[in-house]
Parts: structure tokens; C-alpha cells; sequence
């Protein structure tokens, strides 16, 4: 019942999980409710494993220009390509991808026009009891535009190993880029923290954005 | 009438309550936040009464109710269904 509450409370001050902290596909059975939130753009993704290889999904995206804004609605796929289980690793490849409708619209909310969208990305991992590394790829486009092209690198340790029971705290230094909106690498050093089925980050870029990640497997 | 007690003991012991336990050792264990699921899947099985991962030894300890029992190929399908490797099982 907390856990609930802790989503809700969250979800509605927009202070929702960003996409990179997740796997695109979980456990067999497993809901997974995930997003992102920042100055520039919200992410929200909501992904049932039918598989432990295979999820899907619906994401509401939302991509905020100086002059109006771009909202994506997106089925989604997430398709585990290939894992590696180890007795002290896991490594995975993902491949994810979407079909859905993008509308363009002006400052007042007003729609300009729209169309069909997709989006395709690859995401690799590879983590131990005491290192994670992360490299993701993914787009968003029309026919006609590009509404996001990003770019994410990750690598983490924990400072301490801990068991299941306990509270997990990792440091994690990541860099992204989006190439529909620049060519510049934001840096940033997060904090993960997760205990169960509960997970959160929280960080900040150098110059200043605050990072805030939520994701819970129900 | 020493015979007598043994019988009793005997005719007794399916009613006393045995609990079997399993030990499995699992590959690809090496994140609490993903592991959460199998031992909600293991929890949901009504023949388990105590499931307890352990992240060290690479190790899911059951303790089923009693009278009752996981089969291996039952405990190996819930792992394999969480994207997971078994490497034993032991009794």
C-alpha cells in the first residue's frame, strides 16, 4: 500500500522515473511503471513482460521547445535480444521500438498538425554486485522530423555490497545527448538507490539540472 | 509393547508436519532490484511457506508447508521465466 502511495504521490508532482534507469523488459508477470521528467521533456512509460525477452508498452512522450511543443503517444515493444548469466554478471542487449501519433503543437496548446510516429533504439548492460555500465541509443521521428535522437553512457559502483535485504547505493557517472535539440553532453553524477522492487535516482548535471529517476516492478 | 510404541510412532509421523526445503543456486543474481520478482513469484506459490535470496551465495532457499512441495521442474520454470539460470538444485 505505501509502495501505491509513494507512485501516486510521485506521479503527480511529475517527479517520475526516467527511462534509462529500466531494463525495457522485466520478469515474466512483471508491470513496470517508469518516465522521466525535466526541463525540456517528459517521458512516461508504463511496460507489461509477457516474456522475461518481451514487453510492451505505452509511453507518453513530450518533447518542450522555446516556440511550442511536441506530444508522442507510442505502443511500445521491448524485445530482450540477448542475455548473459553469470555467477558474479549480467549482461543484456535490448532492442525497443514504437508506432503511435505525434502532434505538433504552438505555446497556447493549440495543435499545428500531426503524424504518424516511430521510434527505434538499442539499449546494452552489463553489471556485477559492484559495477554497472549502460550504453543506450533511441529515436523518436516523423516522416518528416526528428523529435529526439538520444545518446546515453553510464558507468556506477557501489560503494558497498549489499544483500537483497538491504538498502543498495550506487554512484553513477552519466552522460547523454540529444540531437534533435543540441550537440552538447550533459554530465552528470547520480545516486541510485533501491531497496526491493523499489528503485530511485537522484543527481544533477554540471550545469545545474536536477535528476530525479523513479521506477517500481509491481 | 516396545513394538507397540513403534508402530504408533510410525502410524504418527505423516501427521507430525515434515517441511521440506530446497536450496537453488542461481546465475545472473546480481541485482536486488531485479531478483524482486522471483521471490514474489515463489511467494505466490501456494506450496511455499519461506522463500529467502541470497545475493552472496547466489542462492534461493525454500521452505514449502507442509505436506507440501515444489517439484525441480516447477522451481527451475519460475526462474527460467524471470530470466534466470539454474545451476541445482539441492534437497
Amino acid at each position: 500500500m505505501r509502495i501505491y502511495l509513494f507512485t501516486l504521490i510521485f506521479a503527480v508532482i511529475g517527479f517520475v522515473p526516467r527511462l534509462v534507469v529500466a531494463h525495457p523488459t522485466s520478469s515474466q508477470g512483471t508491470l513496470s511503471l517508469i518516465g522521466e521528467h525535466s526541463e525540456d521533456m517528459s517521458h512516461y512509460d508504463v511496460i507489461y513482460s509477457l516474456k522475461y525477452w518481451l514487453g510492451l508498452g505505452a509511453r507518453m512522450h513530450q518533447q518542450r521547445y522555446l516556440l511550442g511543443k511536441t506530444d508522442v503517444a507510442l505502443g511500445t515493444i521491448g524485445f530482450l535480444l540477448y542475455r548473459s548469466n553469470g555467477e558474479e554478471h549480467q549482461g543484456n542487449v535490448y532492442l525497443v521500438g514504437g508506432a503511435g501519433n505525434a502532434w505538433f503543437k504552438d505555446l497556447d496548446n493549440n495543435t499545428l498538425n500531426d503524424d504518424f510516429a516511430y521510434s527505434i533504439g538499442i539499449q546494452a548492460d552489463y553489471e556485477t554486485r559492484k559495477i554497472y555500465t549502460l550504453a543506450k541509443y533511441e529515436n523518436i521521428k516523423t516522416k518528416d522530423d526528428v523529435i529526439s535522437e538520444y545518446y546515453e553512457l553510464r558507468a556506477g559502483f557501489a560503494p558497498f555490497v549489499a544483500g537483497y535485504y538491504d538498502l543498495n547505493a550506487w554512484f553513477i557517472l552519466q552522460a547523454t545527448m540529444d540531437r534533435a535539440e543540441s550537440e552538447s553532453i550533459d554530465l552528470a553524477p547520480v545516486i541510485r538507490l533501491f531497496y526491493k522492487n523499489v528503485l530511485t535516482e537522484f543527481g544533477s548535471t554540471i550545469d545545474g539540472n536536477f535528476i530525479f529517476n523513479f521506477m517500481v516492478h509491481y | 509393547m516396545k513394538k507397540l510404541f513403534l508402530v504408533a510412532a510410525l502410524a504418527l509421523l505423516p501427521l507430525s508436519g515434515f517441511a521440506g526445503e530446497a536450496n537453488v543456486k542461481v546465475n545472473g543474481m546480481v541485482c536486488g532490484f531485479c531478483t524482486s520478482k522471483l521471490e514474489k513469484s515463489f511467494k505466490a506459490k501456494d506450496e511455499v511457506n519461506v522463500v529467502h535470496v541470497d545475493l552472496d551465495k547466489k542462492n534461493v532457499h525454500l521452505v514449502f508447508k507442509d505436506q507440501k512441495d515444489l517439484s525441480d521442474d516447477e522451481i527451475k520454470k519460475i526462474i527460467t521465466e524471470a530470466g534466470y539460470n539454474v545451476v541445482k538444485v539441492e534437497r
